[in-house]
This record gives structure tokens, sequence and C-alpha cells, in this order.
């Protein structure tokens, strides 16, 4: 079962204009290495320098891949999940890329705990993905 | 000296029964932006505060026995995991003049700067504490096959200073913010809960010309 709304069949670039310049140029280097996927868990799994000790926070950071992608996994292919949320992106004929990155990272930001604009690369990322390979394809292949 | 009193803040975490107070943050917009670093905010942006200044004077004694303070929400803006950086948002209107945001392009090694913080926050104790080093480096730092300028700073930072304002006296502008201390691999044994290996007069900053680009 899958989402009802659509997501565009986009080239990369222009999923990446919607992206704050910082963000874009950081996502290129990126995809030079790897694929959408790929850029999407790195963005998400770095605090800065590896062999620097923070002097600061909670400390209790968690890595988060895992949470995030199963739940984005949930919102397009869980008929019974985001309902209300699928609703308001299907009701709109022609809803823009933009939309749906802010609806998405809003929404699974809200549930997992996390901000949205820290998510809003790595949902441009796989809806990129997603738009290029299908909702119906992207929900049969095991996550 | 006194303008950076109002400038640079305690970030914190509201909890049922007090503020954690997680590490430093300092004013870059009249409108109310402040910078600090992704680990001192963490990614999950709720119960965010900024404490209110709590001295006009920077050679006012502070009382660290008072632990009543003002808290300001914010809520997160901008995050760039790669150079440790976020841009938080307060509900504030400053009037005064805020020193431009610049590089450690136009500072040179061996030239002073000044950091502004409050070290040891993170135990509960609130002093905006001001020190002079010397810039010993500027190095490049790879993350995730992305390089980034930071500087080297010769002093010994501690835990609440992540985040700090780090200013160039010749230009009048902030250089960089403070991020931490270099540990390869993060290792070490905690004694006291302290880890030898930091402690060492070469703290990390990354340059405050990123911040520019996520406002």
């Amino acid at each position: 079962m899958t989402a009802k709304f659509e997501i565009p069949s986009a080239d990369v670039e222009d999923w990446l204009g919607l992206l704050k310049p910082y963000q874009r140029s950081t996502i290129h280097t990126f995809l030079q290495e790897g694929g959408p996927e790929e850029a999407a868990e790195k963005w998400l799994s770095t605090t800065g320098s590896p062999n620097i000790v923070p002097f600061g926070g909670s400390q209790n950071s968690k890595p988060f891949w895992d949470r995030f992608s199963a739940e984005f996994r949930k919102f397009l292919c869980d008929d019974e999940a985001y309902v209300e949320e699928k609703k308001l992106l299907s009701s709109e004929s022609g809803v823009s890329k933009a939309i749906l990155v802010s609806t998405i990272s809003a929404v699974i930001g809200a549930t997992i705990g996390f901000t949205a604009t820290l998510l809003a690369p790595a949902v441009t990322l796989l809806l990129c993905s997603v738009g290029k390979m299908g909702i119906n394809a992207f929900c049969n292949v095991d996550g | 000296m006194n303008i950076f009193t109002q400038l640079v803040y305690v970030v914190g975490k509201v909890t049922p029964n007090h503020v954690e107070m997680l590490g430093t943050g300092f004013l870059i917009s009249s409108n109310g932006h402040i910078a600090t670093t992704h680990h001192v905010t963490g990614s999950e942006g709720a119960n965010l505060v900024v404490l209110a200044p709590h001295i006009n004077n920077i050679n006012a004694y502070q009382d660290l026995s008072d632990t009543r303070c003002q808290t300001i929400p914010v809520s997160v803006q901008e995050i760039d995991p790669i150079r440790d950086l976020a841009i938080l948002k307060a509900d504030i209107n400053f009037a005064g003049q805020i020193p431009r945001i610049g590089s450690f392009d136009d500072d040179n090694v061996g030239e002073e700067v000044g950091i502004f913080g409050f070290p040891h926050c993170v135990d509960g104790r609130r002093a905006l504490t001001f020190q002079k080093a010397e810039l010993g480096a500027k190095v490049l730092l790879d993350t995730n096959g992305i390089k980034s300028k930071h500087a080297v700073i010769n002093t010994q930072a501690r835990p609440g200073q992540s985040g700090s304002l780090v200013f160039s006296p010749k230009d009048q502008s902030i250089s960089g913010v403070l991020v931490g201390a270099w540990v390869p691999g993060q290792g070490g044994i905690s004694l006291g809960g302290i880890n030898p290996r930091e402690l060492h007069q070469t703290t990390q900053c990354v340059s405050a010309e990123y911040l520019r680009d996520m406002l």
C-alpha cells in the first residue's frame, strides 16, 4: 500500500535547488562519493570533526539515521500512518517540491523528535530518489 | 568590552526541574539570530533557551551562588553538521552595535584574539569569562571529505565554552566560533570526569565566515 500523493520525477539539481547554498554545497560533495541515500546518511550522521572533543551539549546525541529512514518509509508506504498529513499533500493539485520537503521534514521531525531544518536536506535527497523510481517501487523494496 | 555582556549568552535546555546549561552562543543580528555549535544545541531542538544577560558591566562581580535566570525561548533556524554550527532565533531586538562577521582569513598567526564564553557552565557555573590567546595556526579540517577553515588558538578551553565568540581586536570582527579540543578519535580516559587528552593549549575554532552562508 502506498501514499496517494505524487512525488515528481525531477533532476537532482532541481531538488537541490530547494536547499540553502551551504547545504547544497555539502550535498554536492557527498554526491560525488555516493548516491542520494548515502549522502543523506552522511548529512544526518555528522557533527563536526571526529577528532574534536566538544565542550558543551548534552553528550547524549544518538545516531538516528535508522529511525529517520524507517519513519520516512512509514510516511510513504504505510496507509495507516500520517493519514491527515498525506491528505493535505494529495488534496492540493500539483503540490510543489518545496511543500513536500517542508511538510515531510516537519512531520517526521515532530514524530522522532528532531529539528526539521536538519532533516530537510536528507528528505530532499530521499524524495529525489523516490521520485525517480516511483513510490510503488520504493515501497516494494524491503527497507 | 561591556557590549559583550549583552551579546554572549548561555544556551540551555528547560527541563522539568531546572535549566540545563549546554554551552555558549552569541548574537549575530539585531533581530535575534544567535550563533553556537551544533553539538551544543543537539539535533532535537525542543525546549532550547538562552539566558538573558545577567550583568551590564564586564567588571561586575558575578555572584556564582545566584541561580536565578531569565530564559528566552529559541528555535533552531539552521544547522551545518559539517562545520558543527547552528543558528538559533530568539525574540530579541538589539539596538547596539554588533561586530561584523569576519573570518580567520583576516587574522595572522601570532595575533591576539579574545574569547567570550561560559567555561564550566555545563557544571552549573555561570560566569561570562574573557580570555586572550594568540592565534597559533590556521588549519583545514576534513569532515566527510569537506575541508573547513579552522584556527588553533593557544589556550586551554573547558566544557561550556563550545560556541564561544572568538573576537579579532584588530578588525573589530567576529573571527570564529570555539568548537573544542583536538583529540584524535575522541579517545582517552576519564580521571575524576576529566580526560587528560583534552588538557592542552590547542583549542579548535571554526571560521565565522560559514555563519554568513547560513543567514
